[in-house]
């Protein structure tokens, strides 16, 4: 087995519908060791959530179809495992965390039930073992066991996102997704949510990726960081290095754009331009357009991943000569 | 203490989970009924259909029959149509030559001397037979039709909902008239007949619920645990459509009723001895203008109470099920008692 827990190579994922074909995820690829914290950075629409769910197997389709490269988990190809086996997978050694605790609960049933179903499925527990062991999960995330009998409604959404937590880690699994969770949430919740996060990450040894918009979480919680642009990784870095010595014009867009707080600044200096239609992409590199140091060249040529320092990958035509 | 049994450890820690684990169904049913009990009209509802259900059990004992009234099932000529709390002439004279009177049950008797009150209560027993019976068969298989339709999709939608569409396009009652006719007549042929044009309802409801509820994230969070279709749907989905089904169901025991009385009432339901509402209301439609109210007025009350007891018992069931419009252990009692408390301590501070 390699040295990386999931390896994802050139991952193209489409979705064919009426209007065209659109192109959530294109040639995308990043790995992941043992422990470590992915960031997947990029606007709304970069195909961050795709992503995840290509991960995952749960790709709507039709419409939408994995149409290309290779999602290696523990030595095995994820895309070439059945939906039984998958089944498998799912919730025990790779689980999600969702955008929106008030909608991934299920209304009807006990939040320490909804715990003890992932036990009940991955786990060979009895169901009075399953619950006992969702009221310790409960507890792990800072909530009374005696409110495991209450339904989501009675809880707030920080705690449901807790309970969303404990659901994802109760099988203790070797990958965890969270898309975006604490976007639904205010911003002192989301500092508690992050660090019951990070301390659960280290508890249960879970590699992590963190699908998020946000800066600030990915400098607070990830190793590195995987900066997505209309559905491909234009750069892959530590998050040191990224953070120090950006190369893509995109990611050095995206930094500027943040205000410095030591600066008197006048206004925010937005990247111009829009995100492209995923349905209609531009040839070549997708970011010429916005980009301040487009050349012919880059409206033809779809630019490599090239390496610039070690482990510091770039998909960018000012940086070819530099790799292979 | 590295070898501690991490299960003794938990348990000492927290004594609640043994508690949560005990939660069984009869707990969650106790829940339901907490809050069902505290809607006044629905338990009226529920407490008519339990007296309408100690009515059958205990039919033969309400009206056993007389020596000259021999009961709900035979012809007594001498003492038809009496009104209740009228006598009639036995046709027997005592010692003195005297002809005898006799009083019939409360609820009279009908053109053939049967006793009206043991033919309603005989009656209870074929109605609440044919209408639990009916919305079981044509609930389980709207249900599961209604199921497959909306969470598939596609081809299976298409065929399951155009085939609904075909037993929405005839009018209920022709349906089961045809039905009804062209099998034998007997309690299967009604439940049949009544059920067929019960299935579309369940199937559309759950549909329509289905579609909605299957693109939640709380579905693709169990899909993303690893719960395959079946228990999707049966744990996931259709507990969140349960309340518009049980509505459904409650007001299609009400509509099976209804069906099957008139069935009864157009004759082709069951044969005519058999003490079925629908039947007595045709056989007193006769005699309604002679002036023997009595043939019409107590079946005919007696199925419009039943309808209306379950259709409020519905009404509160729907609301007693939803856990989103639950209010959570909350109880009007308790809450005076603390406003009064916290008015006692205000006066009290006052007074100091």
């Amino acid at each position: 087995m390699s040295e990386y827990l999931l390896d994802v190579k050139n991952l193209s994922i489409y979705f064919f519908i009426q209007e065209g074909t659109v192109h959530a995820v294109n040639d995308l690829t990043f790995t992941l060791k043992p422990g470590e914290t992915i960031g997947l950075v990029g606007e709304t629409g970069a195909g961050k959530t795709t992503t995840a769910l290509g991960i995952m197997s749960l790709v709507q389709s039709p419409p939408g179809m994995v149409v290309d490269g290779q999602i290696v988990f523990e030595g095995r190809d994820l895309l070439k495992l059945s939906e039984a086996e998958m089944r498998k997978v799912r919730g025990s050694k790779i689980s999600m965390i969702f955008q929106d605790p008030m909608t991934s609960l299920n209304p009807v049933i006990p939040v320490g039930d909804q715990i003890a179903e992932v036990l009940l499925l991955h786990e060979n527990l009895s169901a009075a073992d399953a619950r006992i062991k969702a009221t310790e999960m409960l507890t792990k995330v800072g909530i009374r066991p005696e409110r495991a009998k209450e339904y989501p409604h009675q809880f707030s959404g920080g705690m449901r996102q807790r309970v969303g937590i404990a659901i994802a880690l109760a099988c203790n699994p070797l990958l965890l997704i969270a898309d975006e969770p604490t976007t639904a949430l205010d911003v002192t919740i989301q500092a508690q949510v992050l660090e019951l996060m990070k301390a659960l990450k280290v508890e249960f040894n879970t590699s992590l990726i963190m699908i998020t918009h946000d800066l600030g979480i990915v400098a607070e919680i990830c190793d590195k960081v995987a900066i997505m642009y209309a559905g491909s990784a234009v750069e892959t870095a530590d998050k040191y290095e990224l953070f120090r010595n950006p190369k893509h014009p995109y990611t050095i867009g995206l930094l500027n754009s943040i205000p410095d707080i030591e600066k008197d600044e006048e206004s925010l200096k937005p990247i111009k331009g829009l995100m492209p239609d995923p349905m209609n992409l531009p040839g070549g590199c997708p970011f010429h357009p916005r980009c301040d140091h487009a050349t012919s060249r880059c409206a033809e040529v779809v630019p490599p991943r090239v390496e610039v320092a070690k482990g510091h990958f770039v998909k960018c035509l000012l940086f070819e000569e530099g790799g292979a | 203490m590295t070898n501690v049994n991490p299960q003794k450890q938990m348990s000492k820690e927290a004594m609640a989970p043994e508690k949560f684990a005990g939660t069984k169904r009869l707990d969650r049913f106790m829940e339901v009924w907490r809050r069902f009990r505290r809607n006044p009209l629905a338990v009226a509802g529920l407490v008519m259909i339990l007296l309408m259900g100690v009515l059958a059990i205990s039919a033969d004992w309400i009206a056993p029959g007389t020596e000259f009234d021999p009961g709900y099932d035979i012809q007594n000529l001498p003492a038809r149509l009496v009104r209740p709390g009228d006598t009639f002439n036995t046709g027997f004279l005592d010692d003195y030559g005297n002809p005898i009177y006799e009083s019939v049950g409360i609820f009279g008797t009908d053109h053939l001397g049967r006793d009206m009150l043991g033919r309603i209560a005989h009656g209870s027993r074929i109605t609440l037979l044919v209408a639990f019976l009916v919305v079981t068969i044509s609930m389980t298989l709207g249900v599961t039709l209604g199921a497959i339709a909306g969470f598939y999709g596609g081809v299976s939608d298409n065929i399951i909902m155009r085939v609904i569409d075909v037993i929405l396009a005839m009018p209920t009652i022709l349906l089961a008239i045809t039905i009804a006719a062209a099998l034998d007549p007997g309690l299967h042929t009604i439940i049949i007949a009544v059920g067929v044009g019960a299935i579309p309802g369940y199937a559309r409801i759950t549909r329509a619920q289905v579609l909605t509820l299957r693109d939640q994230e709380f579905v693709e969070a169990a899909r993303s645990v690893g719960a395959n279709d079946f228990r999707l749907i049966r744990k996931h989905i259709l507990p969140n459509c349960m309340a518009p089904i049980i509505v459904e169901a409650t007001m299609g025991l009400a509509g099976a009723i209804a069906s099957a009385a008139a069935l009864s009432f157009l004759g082709i339901g069951l044969a005519p001895p058999t003490p079925e509402w629908g039947a007595m209301l045709a056989d007193g439609r006769r005699f309604m203008l002679a002036g023997e109210w009595h043939m019409t007025v107590f079946p005919g009350v007696a199925i419009a109470m039943i309808i209306f007891s379950l259709n409020m018992m519905g009404d509160g069931l729907r609301d007693a099920f939803d856990p989103r419009l639950r209010s959570a252990g909350f109880s009007k009692k308790r809450f005076k008692r603390q406003l009064q408390a916290i008015e006692a301590k205000k006066a009290g501070a006052k007074e100091v």
